[in-house]
């Protein structure tokens, strides 16, 4: 064989195959009517076709082949339905009524967090805040859910001398100044007093503080 | 039957790819069936692609026991996975495409070296299990015996071919996949699949000099 015919090996064996795209299809038939090199490789690799087609090994399935398969679909077919009808440990989670019920779960805890009364600031309150520790140590059980208090979930802060120290959910609450509350308290003490008279004088009814 | 009729049960010609795509394969109308629950389309591919598949996978690890295995877990496989199946080719390069995968991880797992089994007149069950000959005759005794020398040879020169070669030749000249169905069986290219082939066949050439010359 040649050089240029070793070269054309490759294409010999494509149109062989049956494989090679129509214009190299052309070229290789124009060069095997020149080179008988080539055109005894195109025989001898139709021999090999033939060889590999007559002569490889082949074999018939055993008379229990096709049992065995349908038993081993039926398993898996049986497992298949006893996996959808009993699903696992969180399994429950791909049940379709999953989402609507999630949905609905969702809501509801919306719903209630909106309607609980926000944690305003009384005058009591205030006093009670400014002469206590800003975080007891069993704040962290009665924080609300899904706020995350940093005091009780470290420990470093945990030891740290609480006066003064404020966590987030105590210093994003507005402060309220004290001349403020002993107005408020005045206001409130003249308030009783006032209505403590009126109930006192004969004839008045009480609310009615004219 | 034939190897190669065993291994085409579509009936189309040596080394002819299906006119037409998977669009017109009615293997891929039967999986899509399946796909939808119905059982007996899947029991359906079985029995038509079942033995060529044997003797593909027969071919590749040499083992008849191993063969069937890897023929059924290959169609459990499927049926596992069936309501992913997306139609993208002809159902039996998708089934080639399995089995050859299953087939590769065999021989890496075990490293089969020359186990292929003696190709006697009978397996263990008393059935034929030597290989068929095609000839419309009886074959003589001596026939018989040249013929089975014969497959013994090229079945051992097969199997000193890399495990991509080998699969890529088989795929290709005993199954009658084109090169591009063996590319996508591969996941590898047609240019890949091309170089593949011929390295394979220059080693067949050279090793079974005395039988093509």
């Amino acid at each position: 064989m040649s050089r240029a015919c070793e070269t054309m090996f490759e294409k010999v064996i494509g149109y062989v195959h049956g494989e090679l795209a129509p214009p190299e299809h052309a070229i290789l038939q124009v060069h095997l009517r020149e080179c008988a090199g080539c055109q005894g490789e195109v025989v001898r690799l139709q021999k090999l076709e033939d060889l590999l087609r007559v002569h490889l090994p082949s074999i018939s399935p055993s008379p229990t082949f096709a049992s065995t398969f349908a038993n081993r679909l039926a398993a898996e077919i049986a497992a298949e339905e006893a996996r959808r009808e009993r699903p696992g440990v969180l399994g429950w989670l791909t049940r379709p009524w999953m989402i609507p019920a999630a949905a609905l779960a969702v809501l509801v805890l919306a719903v209630t967090y909106s309607l609980s009364p926000s944690p305003g600031v009384t005058p009591a309150k205030s006093v009670i805040a400014q002469s206590q520790p800003a975080v007891r140590p069993d704040a962290a059980a009665n924080a609300p859910l899904g706020i995350r208090n940093s005091r009780s979930e470290s420990p470093a802060l945990a030891q740290a001398p609480r006066q003064g120290v404020s966590t987030g959910v105590v210093a994003s609450r507005p402060s309220v100044p004290p001349e403020l509350i002993r107005e408020a308290d005045a206001f409130i003490d003249y308030a009783i007093i006032r209505e403590l008279r009126v109930l006192e004088t004969p004839g008045a009814a009480p609310g009615h503080t004219g | 039957m034939s190897a190669r009729e065993a291994a085409k049960p579509d009936g189309r010609p040596a080394g002819q790819p299906l006119e037409g795509g998977w669009e017109s394969d009615p293997d891929v109308e039967l999986m899509l069936r399946a796909r939808g629950g119905d059982h007996r389309a899947f029991r359906e591919l079985f029995s038509k692609f079942s033995e060529p598949l044997l003797n593909f996978a027969y071919r590749f690890v040499g083992n008849r026991d191993r063969a069937e295995e890897l023929v059924q877990d290959a169609f459990l496989q499927i049926y596992r996975a069936r309501e992913r199946y997306e139609p993208r080719a002809r159902f039996a390069t998708f089934l080639y495409r399995v089995t050859t995968n299953l087939c590769l991880n065999e021989l890496r797992r075990f490293e089969y070296q020359g186990r292929i089994e003696p190709l006697e007149g009978t397996s263990d069950d008393g059935e034929e299990g030597g290989r068929e000959l095609p000839d419309e005759h009886l074959p003589t005794a001596d026939e018989h015996l040249m013929g089975r020398e014969t497959a013994d040879r090229i079945q051992k020169v097969l199997d000193r071919l890399p495990p991509n070669q080998k699969s890529a030749l088989l795929l290709s000249r005993v199954e009658g996949l084109s090169y591009q169905e063996v590319a996508d069986c591969l996941e590898t290219s047609v240019s890949a699949v091309k170089s593949l082939i011929f390295r394979a066949t220059q080693s067949l050439r050279q090793e079974l000099e005395e039988f093509i010359s």
